[in-house]
């Protein structure tokens, strides 16, 4: 099955300049898909389109339903977004409200919600963590709590938006073991090449919105920059 | 280290000796420390300011539950000096320019300004008011986790929308605080005197800029942070989690406190 398919998908932002331009691109189930490219290639903008946060123009196909505004709210149900930066997606008082936020919001029960918090929290290594203020934690604890606040929603898709940058080598090293044990179709956008190499089957090169090549062959990603001279 | 409004309420402050753990006022139910503090608030403000006496058990009453809570009195009152800037904005004038019985005048070469008993009672009646207020709440913050407040804030039926916005306010308040510090920091570093006599006066259109700064960063913050909860399913209901339990203690306080405060209102003379 195809998880998400992209048909001739652009953005126009306000200023006139064009984010994305004509993204066309199919992700299988259960693959994983690297995104690299320079600053300011579109690969978050493609995330927000993806998730029908902003306008687009084109059709997105997501577990083969094609996202309008009517079934947006629904489609999100099997989207995972992790932002860039923390602070961004943390905006419950505790750990546990804001992992509990998504699982409330779709309308479990409370013994659900509660089996769904820890589940999340276990996968990220931070049980007992559930009381803990989301502003008093380190930089690493906020990014494993904004994976557990998607992951408690149980998305059939997770996409990470450089996840990461900002990491010490040993919270990068753990970040990175915990997104490989992350099962279901993942798409990464990250400028970290040795992560993409590692937890991708594929690779897409972005630059100035457009895609210039989807490849396979992982290992030779650094040789992909030389070629198009970025 | 940013210096939170529950500063007190944090485990590392309770190990440090500087609050005790048993303190009753810590253990009561957040909805009860809220209408507690609700009703003094009520009490001292309907009090006619002529009852010097009344206050003065008012002031007693909130200080035996300030040593009770455990809570460093010196803090309590450094944080209660807070209001003063804003009662003398408001009521400053107010004794030189109510009409009534003239209790001194001065001369100022050209100006003579007079000083009046009903100007001053206003004057006295605000302060007072605000003052004991003040302690109120900052025993109340100072002693209430402040996710607990909101819980209980949520539970006495106060509307989500003002919840959800006391939320983020306090959340992000410190946030955008701390981004104030950085910009403040890279300022500092590329800042000097050079031939100018006043760096503040050298500076003032910086700061503009950063206050505009922070403006459109929060902006962006808000933005982000909707997107955020959209993609976590939030359409604007009020969905909560339930933790909250009020016992047999809470409820004898708040009586006691009830009585105190009445007996105060009614029978101190």
């Amino acid at each position: 099955m195809k998880a998400i398919e992209c048909h001739n998908v652009s953005y126009l932002y306000p200023n006139g300049l064009k984010a994305i331009n004509g993204i066309d691109f199919v992700v299988e189930e259960n693959e994983t898909l690297g995104i690299i490219g320079p600053n300011g290639a579109g690969k978050t903008t493609l995330f927000l389109a993806l998730c029908g946060i902003i306008p687009f123009e084109g059709e997105i196909k997501i577990c083969n339903t094609e996202l309008t505004k009517s079934n947006v709210q629904s489609i999100r149900k099997d989207l995972g977004f992790v932002f860039q930066n923390p602070d961004d997606q943390l905006f419950m008082p505790t750990v546990y409200e804001d992992v509990a936020f998504g699982p409330i919001n779709l309308g479990f029960s409370k013994e659900k919600v509660y089996s769904c918090v820890k589940k999340a929290l276990l996968d990220v290594g931070l049980s007992g963590f559930e009381d803990r203020i989301t502003h008093h934690l380190s930089f690493g604890e906020k990014k494993r709590t904004a994976l557990a606040t998607v992951l408690s929603m149980s998305p059939k898709i997770l996409l990470l938006d450089e996840p990461t940058s900002e990491l010490d080598p040993w919270a990068k090293n753990r970040f990175i073991e915990l997104i490989s044990k992350v099962e279901g179709t993942k798409i990464i956008a990250s400028h970290d090449l040795q992560m993409i190499i590692d937890l991708c089957d594929r690779i897409m090169l972005l630059n100035k919105g457009r895609i210039l090549e989807i490849t396979g062959n992982t290992k030779d990603i650094k040789e992909l920059y030389n070629k198009f001279n970025l | 280290m940013t210096n939170y409004l529950d500063n007190f309420t944090y485990l590392p402050n309770k190990q440090a000796g500087k609050v005790s753990l048993n303190s009753i006022i810590y253990r009561l139910d957040s909805r009860i420390k809220f209408l507690f503090s609700l009703f003094f608030i009520f009490f001292v403000v309907f009090t006619p300011p002529s009852y010097f006496i009344k206050f003065l058990f008012y002031f007693i009453f909130i200080l035996i539950i300030a040593i009770t809570s455990g809570i460093p009195l010196l803090y309590i009152l450094k944080r209660s000096l807070v209001i003063i800037p804003f009662v003398l904005l408001i009521g400053i004038f107010i004794p030189f320019l109510k009409n009534g019985e003239i209790a001194g005048s001065y001369n100022f070469r050209l100006f003579k300004v007079t000083v009046t008993y009903e100007g001053l009672v206003i004057f006295w009646n605000i302060f007072i008011k605000a003052f004991l207020s003040a302690l109120a709440l900052i025993i109340l913050s100072a002693t209430t986790q402040f996710n607990s407040l909101l819980e209980g804030l949520k539970k006495l039926r106060i509307p989500f929308i003002f919840i959800m916005i006391l939320s983020l306010m306090y959340r992000y308040l410190f946030i955008i605080q701390e981004k104030v510090i950085l910009i403040d920091r890279a300022r500092k570093l590329r800042s000097f005197k050079g031939k100018k006599k006043s760096i503040f006066l050298s500076q003032a259109r910086v700061f503009g800029n950063i206050i505009a700064m922070l403006f459109i960063k929060s902006y962006n913050q808000g933005e982000q942070i909707y997107t955020s909860m959209c993609l976590r399913g939030f359409t604007g209901d009020t969905k909560t989690l339930d933790r909250l339990k009020i016992n047999g203690y809470d409820i004898l306080f708040l009586s006691l406190s009830l009585v105190c405060m009445v007996i105060i209102r009614l029978i101190i003379k």
